[in-house]
């Protein structure tokens, strides 16, 4: 079947048409905006509740976590790995946490079941590697500072921290949050 | 022996300014091209080599001329070697006859500011233009791919089917001027039409022959083979048509030739429509407070009317890239339709009305 549409006068004289349309181009262009994020500069603003990196809350120097083994029994990835210990004075606690990032899907679940709320996600997003390999075997230890492997990609550089809202707490460095210049204003 | 005569050294050194000229205009180009289609789409474009991006051109000309000369074991060497430089050489040469600013009177000297103050002028300009499409057959067929060689057929039948209407219009256009020399055509535009109070608007080929325009205009856009046009080398059919097979200096030589021919062609749209050298409004008053007299002020006027030359010009080019970035591609059929039964019947027709006008008086 054919289909007949029937267009304006002015529609069916092509030259308007195209007026228009550059109309709408030079437009674009005199009132200039983007929604490009510049990214090593500019970094977007997500949520508090984002599900980034996980870290071991620890309150004076001393970690929450009690290896109860709680976490890997709910991690529907089992990803988490504990290898437990005793203290002096008695307590349980983690020798070993690794966490294999490249299984972990960051439902946040093992953050809902820990009763210590000691394993917390946070929102860092920068976890690429160059290798292919368990990533973050020696999760702990990098919290702990002996990161000797450098599994975990340092963040170097000016105004590359992201925005940790609850990274004090985890022992590790915190940089100057780096509000983003341009871009919505809203987090996603 | 005659004494050593300076002036024999100046088609030397116009042939440098010009060459020089278009090949400097054309990594600009390809600046604005990013740049603009970027902010266009709402997109930031490239910005990080140098300030605004500025180094980019530099960056990406470096990488062409370092990029290993691959050539395809299916190609016809001798051809696929020439291809390019038959592109790049017609879209160099037209640009010898437009003139950028009214001759200087030098003593008993007249120096004309184009490189070959030809006789024929006009007609070298489509000569010349024609003979473009070789350069894209040649690269087309000796490339030896099916994309290639669609690509160049298609450019083939499209620039003879516009270059008949560009002729036809060009011709009313010649009509009026009664000479086909650009620089006599430039000055004749300098006339008063008319006069608004202390307003005098120029006769410009715009505003004489405005049907005229459009059709050249259009078929410029063909003869470039740039978008709504550019059929040859249609992405999304043709992968990159006929300099599909071609790499590194070769493909450099291809975006070269387009870049220039978009200069020229905006050169010619302002040498026949736009009153070539002629002050843009506003100027002339600047020129007049120029505390110079005599040769100083000449020169001044010579500056001027350049710079009056290249802003139309680059407007011209912005079109180009506005032009590009805002229409979508044609269909050929539907480009065949425009060629033939619209752009042809209407510069025929236009040629009429302009010779009846002729004839009765009215120009």
């Amino acid at each position: 079947m054919q289909v007949k549409i029937q267009r304006p006068f002015f529609q069916r004289f092509y030259l308007v048409e195209i007026f228009t349309g550059l109309w709408i181009t030079i437009k674009k262009v005199i009132l200039h905006r983007t929604v490009t994020i510049q990214y090593p500069e500019q970094r977007r603003n997500y949520s508090e509740r984002f599900r980034g990196l996980h870290y071991i809350k620890s309150v004076q120097g001393v970690e929450n976590c009690t290896a109860c083994m709680l976490c890997p029994t709910v991690c529907p990835a089992l990803c988490i790995h504990i290898e437990a210990g005793e203290k002096a004075n008695k307590e349980k606690y983690p020798v070993k946490f690794d966490i294999d990032l490249l299984r972990c899907i960051f439902c946040g679940m093992c953050e809902e079941a820990c009763p210590e709320d000691a394993i917390k996600l946070s929102n860092i997003y920068e976890m690429a590697i160059p290798k292919r390999q368990v990533i973050h075997k020696e999760f702990l230890d990098i919290q702990r500072g002996k990161d000797k492997a450098g599994h975990i990609p340092k963040l170097k550089g000016k105004g590359v921290q992201p925005n940790r809202v609850d990274f004090p707490e985890a022992g590790l460095k915190v940089g100057p949050v780096n509000p983003r210049a341009a871009g919505p204003k809203e987090s996603y | 022996m005659m004494p050593f005569d300076p002036f024999l050294l100046l088609p030397l050194v116009k042939c440098l300014l010009i060459l020089g000229l278009v090949l400097t205009v054309v990594p600009g180009m390809l600046f604005v091209e990013r740049r603009g289609s970027a902010w266009m789409q709402n997109r930031l474009g490239p910005n990080r080599l140098g300030p605004f991006g500025l180094i980019q051109p530099v960056a990406d000309a470096i990488k062409l001329i370092f990029k290993e000369d691959f050539v395809p074991e299916h190609v016809n060497k001798f051809f696929y070697a020439m291809a390019p430089f038959a592109c790049m050489l017609p879209s160099l040469l037209t640009f010898a006859v437009i003139p950028f600013a009214a001759p200087l009177v030098l003593g008993d000297r007249i120096i004309t500011f184009q490189v070959a103050d030809l006789d024929v002028g006009v007609l070298f300009i489509l000569a010349i233009v024609s003979l473009g499409i070789y350069g894209i057959m040649m690269g087309g067929w000796a490339a030896n791919s099916k994309y290639s060689m669609l690509g160049a057929l298609r450019s083939a039948s499209q620039m003879i089917s516009y270059e008949l209407a560009m002729g036809l219009s060009l011709v009313s256009m010649l009509l009026i001027y009664s000479t086909v020399d650009l620089g006599q055509m430039a000055e004749w535009q300098g006339r008063t039409l008319f006069s608004l109070g202390p307003l005098a608007i120029p006769s410009w080929g715009i505003l004489l022959q405005p049907v005229a325009f459009v059709i050249f205009f259009t078929s410029t856009y063909a003869e470039t083979n740039r978008l709504p046009f550019d059929l040859p080398e249609g992405e999304s059919e043709l992968v990159a048509g006929y300099h599909l097979e071609f790499g590194s200096m070769k493909f450099a030589s291809f975006m070269l030739a387009e870049y220039s021919n978009m200069f020229t062609a905006s050169g010619v749209t302002v040498a026949l429509f736009f009153g070539g050298w002629q002050l843009l409004p506003g100027m002339g008053y600047l020129l007049d407070l120029v505390p110079l007299t005599g040769l100083g002020h000449d020169i001044a006027r010579v500056a001027f009317q350049g710079t009056a030359f290249m802003i139309k010009v680059c407007f011209f080019m912005w079109t180009f890239v506005w032009i590009r970035w805002t229409l979508p591609r044609f269909r050929y059929d539907q480009l065949m339709d425009l060629g033939w039964k619209v752009l042809l019947p209407l510069s025929l027709l236009n040629l009429f009305v302009t010779a009846v006008l002729i004839y009765g008086g009215v120009y």
